[in-house]
């Protein structure tokens, strides 16, 4: 494969989060502000590029049967190290994460690459997949908290915007908005991409971190 | 073998990547737990520095001999205290910051942990009333209740006295309390020179210049007070109550304090007994409670004014009526005990420029009289 499409297939081809429709949970939950979306995407993508790159390296001595809980572990002990870094020399932006942080062990961006790319794929490609993805989730969270930041508190990087800020529309910077303004950017891409962005091969059952335990994966697919 | 690759291998794989990522965290941890400790240091001091500008380095000092002290802090550059002090507020205990600089006055005050009402106690926590600590010594001089919430004021203001003692203990500094109108000054304002004399059965008696005396008595207020009431008796020369004011107690703050309340008190002035007087509804316990002392303190002050009794003048017929010459009126008595006529004694009939009040107390007295010389 080439290596420079392993790094863009992430960005906006096969975007983890506005085309896999993975890591939701952090997607809508810290991106009321721009600096906590870019703040956790780069927290994700660290997290992200090392337990590709670990597992790749692992592919072969992992066995089958513990493959997961191995992830887990290598994924655990990677994010509680970030948290540590960010705890000591971040604080502010880790008391804005909060429990999000330590949820990355769960984001399905992660183990979803994990299982999907790096398990299969030489640890130089996985490094390039980690590093692409990382970006593609960044770049979506930073859309998010951007727009639900101007739009829903009237500043950018908490720099006030004249007009927009003496009037915001509160409700995007509220749980609810991070619905809408999700839904409005997975709309706006497909529009842009003519419905090709889902429907990537990689997005297929079988290419679904759940596909081994799915019951779906039997009759073809879930949505079939 | 192939039961190895099946189980072992597996497990041991497992427990390697486990044991490598825990040795991985335990290098992290090393390397990050000072600046972490630093970091939590830092936002403990900068919750300190609001109280207290200026202030570095803090130090968890501990205070002894002072109540109602949650933690002290001594600037590590000298600048001051920052300690935390408590006292019992309209919903439980109300917690205060407050920032000594090294003068002793105060340099910033924060309400922390309190209960107090949403909207109304919880004012004490707003800038416009804390703001009035900033620059006072230990007397708080000068420092206004929030009207509509005094008792969370009355509390915010205890905390900070609280605090001055604590400071006091640790900096080794006499602290003068907050100006405090001393109970017998209440009770005879005009009165500077108050001595102490000795009474039985009275906690104290202080002689008031001429104008009488206070009775000091001790006793259960509301039977879960922490503490018993003082209850100051003032009682004039004429053997009646010049006043009563509260000393020391530990009623509840807003019900049994009601009792103690001057608005309150100030019902007993004038009159010789606690008899006819309404207790607070509420504050039974500590209404009651205080009528107890004021009659024990009634009751000693003969010994200190002497019987104010007037003298009567009693003769007693054969047939059980009486005449008695009091206070130059003579009351007479029919055998029922009932009073027949009031004159004056001089044998004239004008009663007119008598007070009607003291018509009547000389018919009490007569009719005391007589009851006592027929029970004798």
């Amino acid at each position: 494969m080439n290596k420079l499409k392993i790094l863009t297939n992430g960005i906006i081809k096969e975007n983890p989060v506005l085309v896999l429709v993975l890591g939701t949970c952090p997607a809508l939950a810290v991106t009321n502000s721009t600096i906590n979306g870019v703040g956790m995407g780069l927290a994700a993508t660290f997290v992200l590029i090392c337990s590709n790159v670990v597992i790749s390296l692992l592919k072969k001595v992992i066995p089958d049967k513990v493959r997961i809980p191995c992830y887990i572990v290598v994924i655990a002990g990677f994010v509680t190290i970030v948290q540590l870094i960010m705890q000591a020399y971040m604080k502010s932006l880790y008391d804005a994460l909060g429990i999000f942080l330590s949820l990355i062990v769960v984001n399905c961006v992660i183990l979803g690459r994990a299982e999907m790319f790096a398990n299969k794929n030489s640890v130089y490609d996985s490094f390039l997949d980690g590093v692409g993805m990382g970006i593609g989730f960044t770049l979506a969270l930073f859309l998010m908290g951007a727009f639900r930041e101007i739009f829903g508190v009237g500043t950018f990087c908490n720099i006030p915007i004249p007009g927009l800020s003496s009037q915001p529309i509160a409700i995007l910077a509220q749980a609810p908005g991070g619905f809408f303004v999700y839904g409005f950017i997975i709309a706006m891409l497909n529009k842009f991409s003519h419905g090709k962005a889902v429907k990537r091969k990689s997005f297929d059952c079988e290419s679904c971190p759940s596909h081994a335990g799915c019951s779906g994966a039997l009759k073809g697919g879930c949505g079939r | 073998m192939n039961a190895v690759k099946q189980f072992v291998v597996p497990a041991v794989v497992l427990t390697v990547i486990c044991l490598v990522v825990s040795a991985a965290l335990a290098g992290t941890y090393q390397v990050t737990e000072p600046v972490i400790e630093a970091a939590k240091r830092a936002e403990a001091d900068a919750s300190r520095v609001v109280v207290l500008p200026g202030g570095k380095d803090f130090k968890e000092v501990t205070v002894s001999g002072v109540d109602n002290i949650v933690e002290a802090y001594e600037a590590g550059n000298g600048a001051g205290y920052v300690i935390t002090g408590k006292s019992k507020g309209y919903g439980g205990d109300l917690q205060v910051m407050a920032g000594i600089d090294k003068d002793g006055k105060i340099a910033g005050v924060k309400l922390m942990d309190n209960n107090e009402t949403q909207g109304i106690g919880s004012k004490t926590g707003e800038d416009s009333y804390t703001s009035q600590y900033k620059g006072k010594d230990s007397t708080l001089d000068g420092v206004t209740a929030i009207s509509g919430a005094t008792v969370s004021s009355k509390a915010f203001e205890a905390a900070v006295g609280n605090i001055f003692q604590a400071y006091g203990a640790l900096a080794g500094v006499e602290v003068a309390g907050p100006e405090m109108t001393p109970p017998e000054t209440i009770i005879f304002p005009d009165v500077t020179d108050f001595t102490e004399v000795a009474l039985d059965g009275a906690k104290k008696a202080i002689k008031a210049g001429d104008a009488g005396y206070v009775i000091v008595m001790e006793g259960q207020g509301y039977s879960h007070a922490a503490g018993p009431m003082e209850i100051y008796v003032g009682v004039g020369m004429d053997g009646k109550i010049a006043g009563v004011a509260a000393g020391t107690n530990s009623e509840t703050a807003g019900i049994g304090s009601q009792a103690l309340e001057p608005e309150y008190l100030k019902a007993y002035t004038g009159k010789t007994s606690p008899d006819g007087i309404d207790n607070i509804s509420g504050a039974t316990e500590t209404s009651v409670g205080v009528k107890k002392l004021v009659r024990a303190a009634m009751e000693l002050a003969p010994a200190l004014i002497g019987d104010t009794t007037p003298k009567v003048d009693l003769t007693v017929a054969e047939d059980g009526s009486a005449s008695a010459v009091i206070a130059g009126l003579r009351v007479e008595i029919d055998a029922a005990g009932k009073v027949t006529a009031v004159a004056p004694a001089d044998g004239t009939t004008d009663l007119s420029s008598v007070a009607p009040e003291a018509v009547k107390e000389a018919m009490d007295n007569a009719l005391a009289a007589y009851t006592a010389s027929k029970g004798a």
